[in-house]
């Protein structure tokens, strides 16, 4: 073994100390969150070697968002805000509060069984006052069903169901995927230009532009176009997982929809518009729900459905 | 020379699992507001709340839910919708690490914000947003979602989750 080989190896191993020093640097405080917590915990080990000014502003190099995938949580809940806000424009809230709570109950329960039950302000529901046979969901969880919609249902059941297939498209983020891809980059393209917290007139006017826009891709799809049969199908799959993870009789989804198809008017403004025809989905989901037992029902729990459902 | 690229492999192996091990357990709550529970379930007691962009460390993992640690050392699980392993950056304001991409941080309160709504409801009176808080406004609780379970007889069957 020639001597010359020793520096070398020294060498390697005060590197990989110097490397190991790096990564293993005093590891982050989970609560505070300051700038060389950011430094510390990912990727920055430079920060911590380099004496300088690694606190002073550096402008952030954060990477272009692209899709719907990029929007934060938060985001999602102003954006699904928005979307109530503009639902509630075109429709009188049913003031019941009975009924709401009741709903709600129903609801946020069914909410707590789905793939992302945890959204940024949570599930909630609202009753809206309108003959037409209707539902929508904000993103974030901001839920309406109509009471022509309620009507129809006969049972419990029934009702989780319709709740469970708006439930479902929250999670599968389908309000989202309606926005045009051009809102997007340009919203993205003034948060990555710019690290600071508050946004001068322009850049909040360019993102306020982009929001509205955001807005209305979102209510016009659910409104007036309707989601895609696949997303529906998508929907549908999701309510059938929730109603057997809570324990309701998910054939309840295609009594709900035989019930419907009985009800729509052809060519009429509501589900019939933005739905694909009912027997498409029952046949859609009749794999889903087959062979499987349904849960006896309840007497106890047909009551408190036709005491919530009183007034309407 | 070969000896000495063993040593600096050895080195860099140390180092990644290093990485992994004090990193990749860290994660951000990303709602308002979460519950830590005693048991991976919805229907678990609440052992303690957190808050947007607090950091837990992950430790465990059973079907959806999240076995964590918390700042202040309590310990109990959270559903995984509620975390995530961006670093959620409250104060994006004071500077950010400049090597960070936004698949490591998520900016909170930039892009679509509370600004953003301000001046969209500036400009479209006609909405009624107060209409929407108070809809935001009703929580139903574990208890009262116990309770609505069982006075309704509504029984999970065998093997699902709730």
């Amino acid at each position: 073994m020639s001597l010359s080989k020793k520096p070398a190896i020294s060498r390697a191993l005060f590197f990989s100390a110097l490397l190991a020093l790096l990564f293993f640097a005093p590891s982050e405080n989970a609560r505070s969150l300051d700038l060389s917590d950011i430094t510390n915990g990912i990727g920055a080990g430079l920060g911590k070697m380099a004496p300088g000014p690694v606190g002073s502003a550096i402008k952030a190099a954060v990477a272009l968002g692209k899709s719907f995938q990029d929007i934060t949580s938060e985001q999602e809940y102003y954006l699904g805000r928005a979307v109530a806000a503009n639902v509630l424009a075109v429709y009188t809230p049913r003031d019941d509060e009975r009924l709401n709570y009741y709903v709600n109950t129903l609801g946020q329960t069914l909410a707590r069984a789905c793939d992302r039950p945890e959204t940024f302000g949570g599930y909630h529901f609202l009753v809206l006052d309108s003959p037409e046979i209707n539902a929508f969901a904000a993103p974030g969880g901001l839920i309406f069903v109509t009471t022509g919609m309620i009507r129809l249902c006969k049972t419990e059941d029934a009702l989780a169901a319709v709740l469970a297939h708006e439930i479902s498209h929250v999670v599968e983020k389908h309000g989202l995927k309606a926005i045009k891809a051009s809102r997007l980059t340009d919203a993205f393209a003034v948060m990555a230009s710019e690290a600071t917290q508050n946004y001068g007139p322009s850049q909040l006017s360019k993102l306020t532009g982009a929001f509205g826009e955001s807005i209305a891709d979102i209510t016009s799809t659910m409104m007036k176009s309707g989601y895609s049969r696949g997303q529906e199908r998508e929907a549908d799959r999701g309510a059938v997982t929730i109603l057997e993870r809570v324990g309701y009789n998910p054939g309840a989804l295609a009594q709900m929809l035989s019930e419907m198809k009985k009800q729509l008017r052809p060519g009429g403004l509501d589900f019939a518009k933005t739905h694909p025809d009912p027997l498409d989905r029952i046949e859609d989901i009749r794999p889903l729900v087959s062979g499987r037992p349904a849960p006896a029902p309840s007497a106890q729990r047909q009551r408190r459905f036709r005491e919530a459902l009183s007034t309407i | 020379m070969k000896l000495e690229s063993f040593v600096l492999v050895i080195g860099f192996v140390l180092v990644l699992a290093g990485t992994v091990w004090s990193d990749s357990g860290l994660m951000s709550v990303q709602v308002k507001v979460a519950q830590m529970r005693s048991t991976p379930s919805f229907l678990g007691s609440i052992v303690c709340p957190l808050a947007y962009g607090d950091r837990v460390r992950a430790l465990g993992k059973q079907g959806d839910w999240v076995d964590v640690k918390s700042s202040n050392n309590r310990t109990g699980w959270i559903h995984q919708s509620a975390l995530t392993e961006k670093l959620v950056v409250l104060n994006s304001g004071a500077g950010v690490s400049s090597s960070a991409s936004n698949q490591e941080i998520a900016l909170a309160g930039k892009g679509f914000n509370q600004d953003v709504e301000r001046q969209y409801r500036a400009s479209n009176a006609r909405l009624d947003y107060a209409r929407v808080d108070r809809m935001e406004s009703l929580k139903i609780s574990r208890d009262q979602m116990i309770s609505f379970l069982d006075d309704g007889k509504v029984r999970a069957s065998k093997g699902e989750k709730r």
